[in-house]
């Protein structure tokens, strides 16, 4: 009996203590950790925890069953925040009228989210507040608190939910003892034509319910088991009785294939099986391999060379040329002046200004005579000077050989902006440049629809041809062109309704006629007209649906983390082929720009100004950059027009995110995977697209930039 | 109208094809220009299923070099060569370029240094190979405690089972050799680690020349092959 009870004690302990074990764990052949839900939120099954993915952790997946199918995509900016945009399809409901949608079924669009507000600690659990379907139909709509707490293998769950989440209706919702206006949900189907936030409804209604799980890891195993007491019911019944709750208890389990992968099997509500898989990734901590590009390894010059490159400054001119150029970097001029080396580059390869100084550095200093204190660097984006980075030689040579630190090397170094004459313009050496530069490049390319009325997917696979003439610095014709491989454009059948100016809901007129397309065709010239100042004129296909003329002035002051801008364009509508010509409708659209780096990574950005259908208002941007590049954002529109001329959505919003290609290689290369994702392609808040705006070529070039990327300067 | 209209859609097209044939022809083809992002993915993937490709290290290589050497490859990463610093107290201490260390008595690596995670000691019986060879009852069964950092781990169980597979022709930068094969498989069972290390063991003075090592649940197996041996 005795020793019973003490295995029982030993049992308890080993439950409770956290700790014990932790390091063992960290050897188990498989680190588990929390898995999603079926709606993709890190979560139970059907309902969700306190549990979040690291910041910048990015998942897409689809979560299968009988009524209905959740496909999702979901981000965490932060380590607290977790945002998904998902559609619901509802395999019982038809999505409109055959002759509008044919047989397609139902899809739901909605957006979750889900916000920290306790962390974990030894007694106290976890805690978060989430809302689902908050900007939809509604018909998902609930609301939630939910606590998480872990004991060793086992995450215990406990919530209390509202809405769809307190279909159980096992107790009364208790905020109505603190304010009877929570007694009242007006609906569940939401706002009209859905697109607004029902904060009046949130958390209110008479039915609420207390709902609990667990997540139990077997990492010697490789498998998540699942176990929860479900509160919700989300098949509506919309066409047809809704499908029985047999059993409140949901069973399931979730197996990593890999870092990548996640599957998932459950038997839920007694009744329905449910299959899941998930793509996951986290893109804000380092890339997915390694690199194994390191700078190339340059033998220092002997005593001998060194006193011929002192006195034939030429010699010097030429190997820096030649040895930048094995590293994909290209000078633009140098200057060997006594004690100082200024070497003036322009790159592409690396989207980090230091590390691509660093790697102008390594070279310079192992070319240069000894007499060289220092080695400025002054970086181009193209032909546009934005910055210099002055390096105090020895103390590089020390970094770069293990004895000194990037931090120590900062203190001793010096970030500067552009002085208002280009440097390239000063040297002593200047390579020969033949204009006219010709660059191209062609890859295959995606353009599509998701989520219209005729077919979830409708889209294009493309050749697209991009071309580059450059006849002077600053002064390039760009051109992109588009070639048909394949598409499903015949299905489109809706054309647009709106009141307004069609001048983005044509987009099925657009991808239907312009399969082969004249994507771009302008004459761009960029240049710095004064201290830290940039701007652009340009003129021609400014994009697929518009042609024009216009310009930019952008003024970034390095020092600060403060920039603003000023567009404006006389633009005009193109012709549905994407040829020449041009459709009757003509406006002019700018926009007064301004940008503010806040902590984190945090970059908010504010347009005011005339949109292209003629509407006026502003465009909040909100988004987040990891030290990877990675970038997650939202953005909202709002302007003077009123919800029913706006139409479904009541106003624009969207979200985007962009993975540099290049954390999935092994060498450095430049590039983005970008997608954005507006749910509804509407007319009002529609802004020109800009091509090489000069917000985007220098807006990260300033010294809070450079001092952000600064430990690449010794990669 | 409907001629003119005709015309005019012959015209569009036949421009838009012009450009389209003068844009490719104005450069020659570059391989690279052709959808880089998918050639930069092909060749990751590539390397990360197939390995990367070893340096080209010759036996004069090896010869020019005063040092003793051994070619190391961690996983499917590059094979480089590595150079013994110092030797203390039957310790092997090999460096490679980029600063990984490993510290081998008797053949088997002992400890690292340099990696994502280190050995950093494995505490067991004292039985060299010469023993396991010429004992007429050598122990070939016994536990081995196994302590890593990064994350810290402290005197991991492991059980270790040895088996002779008899004499097997290697060849080594051109050289071949006819050496004793010996199996070790290790094995914990608190966290399902299971692998086998081979040694390839000199008969004549029982020299390890070549072995293939897991040295922790965290690491990718290590190649290892003398290709000079430190002077006895």
């Amino acid at each position: 009996m005795k020793s019973s009870l003490r295995a029982f004690s030993f049992y308890l302990f080993l439950l409770f203590n956290t700790h014990l074990g932790a390091s063992l764990e960290d050897y188990y052949p498989y680190q588990l950790s929390p898995s999603s839900s079926n709606y993709g939120d890190t979560g139970l099954l059907e309902m969700p925890s306190a549990r979040f993915m690291g910041a910048g952790g990015l998942k897409f997946g689809i979560s299968a069953s009988w009524p209905n199918e959740y496909t999702f995509i979901v981000a965490s900016p932060f380590p607290w925040l977790e945002a998904g945009y998902r559609y619901t399809e509802q395999k019982t409901a038809k999505y409109g009228p055959f002759a509008y949608s044919g047989n397609q079924t139902l899809k739901d669009k909605g957006f979750d989210i889900k916000i920290k507000v306790l962390e974990e600690s030894f007694y106290l659990p976890n805690v978060a507040i989430g809302i689902r379907d908050m900007g939809g139909t509604g018909l998902f709509a609930g609301e939630y608190i939910v606590g998480s707490k872990r004991f060793g293998p086992l995450d215990l769950s406990m919530g209390i939910g509202w809405g769809l989440l307190g279909a159980d209706n096992n107790i009364r919702n208790p905020l109505i003892s603190l304010d009877e206006r929570f007694q009242i949900r007006n609906s569940s189907q939401g706002a009209a034509g859905g697109g607004e936030f029902n904060v009046g409804d949130w958390f209110s209604g008479q039915r609420s319910a207390l709902f609990g799980g667990l997540e139990y890891s077997f990492p010697k195993r490789g498998f998540n088991l699942k176990l929860e007491y479900d509160t919700s019911n989300p098949d509506m019944g919309l066409s047809g009785p809704p499908v029985d709750v047999k059993s409140r208890f949901n069973l399931g389990f979730t197996r990593p294939l890999g870092k990548f992968i996640d599957l998932g099997l459950s038997f839920e509500r007694g009744t329905q099986v449910r299959f899941t898989f998930v793509v996951k990734g986290n893109y804000g901590e380092k890339g997915l391999v390694p690199k194994l590009e390191t700078p190339k390894n340059v033998i220092p010059l002997s005593l001998e060379q060194k006193e011929q490159v002192a006195l034939n400054k030429e010699i010097l001119y030429r190997s820096l040329n030649k040895g930048l150029r094995e590293e994909s970097i290209y000078i633009q001029g140098a200057t060997y002046n006594e004690n100082r080396l200024d070497v003036v580059i322009s790159q592409t390869k690396f989207r980090s200004y230091p590390r691509a100084a660093g790697r102008a550095a390594r070279i310079a200093s192992a070319l240069s005579p000894d007499d060289v204190e220092n080695i400025n660097i002054f970086l181009m984006n193209g032909d546009t000077e934005v910055g210099s980075i002055k390096l105090n030689r020895n103390e590089f040579d020390k970094v770069i050989n293990k004895k000194s630190s990037a931090s120590e090397l900062l203190y001793r170094s010096s970030l500067e902006g552009t002085t208002g004459i280009p440097q390239y313009k000063q040297t002593e050496f200047k390579p020969t440049v033949n204009f006219p530069e010709v660059m191209w490049s062609m890859s295959p390319a995606l353009r599509h629809q998701i989520g219209g009325p005729e077919a979830f997917y409708l889209g294009q696979i493309w050749w697209k041809i991009n071309s580059s003439i450059v006849f002077r610095r600053g002064l390039s014709l760009d051109t992109t062109l588009g070639i048909d491989l394949y598409n499903n454009f015949k299905d489109f059948k809706n054309a647009s309704t709106s009141t307004l100016p069609h001048v983005r809901s044509d987009i099925q007129d657009y991808l239907s006629q312009g399969k082969n397309n004249i994507a771009r065709m302008k004459l761009t010239y960029i240049w710095s007209p004064y201290k830290d100042l940039f701007a652009k004129l340009d003129a021609g296909i400014l994009e697929e649906m518009f042609g024009g003329y216009g310009g930019e002035v952008y003024y970034r002051p390095f020092k600060s983390n403060f920039s603003t801008g000023l567009t404006m364009h006389k633009v005009k509508q193109r012709g549905f082929k994407q040829r020449f010509k041009f459709r009757e409708y003509e406006t002019v659209t700018g926009h007064l720009g301004l940008y503010y780096d806040l902590p984190q990574g945090v970059h908010a950005q504010l347009l005011i100004g005339k949109y292209l259908a003629g509407d006026k208002g502003a465009t909040l941007d909100l988004s987040r950059r990891f030290n990877t590049g990675f970038t997650l954002g939202i953005f909202a529109t709002k302007t003077n027009l009123s919800a029913e001329e706006f139409g479904e959505g009541s106003f624009d919003k969207g979200f985007y995110f962009a993975i540099p290609t290049d954390l999935f290689y092994i060498s450095h290369e430049p590039g983005f995977i970008s997608f954005g994702l507006h749910p509804l392609t509407k007319d009002g808040g529609a802004i020109l697209k800009h091509h090489n705006s000069p917000y985007a070529l220098f807006g990260d070039t300033s010294e809070s930039s450079l001092l952000r990327d600064w430990r690449d300067i010794l990669d | 109208m409907k001629n003119s209209h005709s015309l005019l859609t012959y015209i569009n097209n036949f421009f838009f094809l012009l450009i389209l044939l003068l844009l490719p022809s104005c450069a020659s083809i570059n391989a690279e220009k052709l959808a880089p992002s998918f050639n930069y993915a092909y060749e990751s993937i590539k390397k990360a299923v197939f390995g990367y490709p070893d340096l080209n290290i010759s036996r004069q290589i090896v010869e020019d070099i005063p040092y003793a050497s051994a070619l190391l490859k961690i996983g499917k990463g590059t094979q480089g060569l590595v150079i013994l610093e110092s030797i203390e107290n039957k310790n092997y201490l090999w460096v490679s370029k980029d600063n990984v260390y490993l510290v081998i008595r008797d053949g088997r690596i002992e400890r690292s240094l340099g990696l994502i995670n280190n050995l950093t000691q494995i505490t067991s019986i004292d039985q060299s190979f010469k023993s396991l060879l010429t004992k007429t009852n050598p122990v070939s069964k016994y536990y081995s405690y196994y302590s890593f950092e990064e994350p810290l781990l402290i005197d991991l169980k492991v059980s270790i089972s040895i088996e002779n597979k008899g004499i097997q022709e290697i060849e080594i930068l051109g050289e071949r050799k006819k050496l004793i094969l010996i199996e070790e498989s290790i094995s914990s069972e608190l966290i399902r680690w299971n692998e086998k290390n081979k040694f390839w063991v000199d008969p004549d003075d029982y020299f390890v020349w070549k072995s293939i090592q897991y040295i922790s649940p965290k690491l990718p197996k290590f190649t290892i092959q003398v290709t000079k041996r430190p002077a006895t």
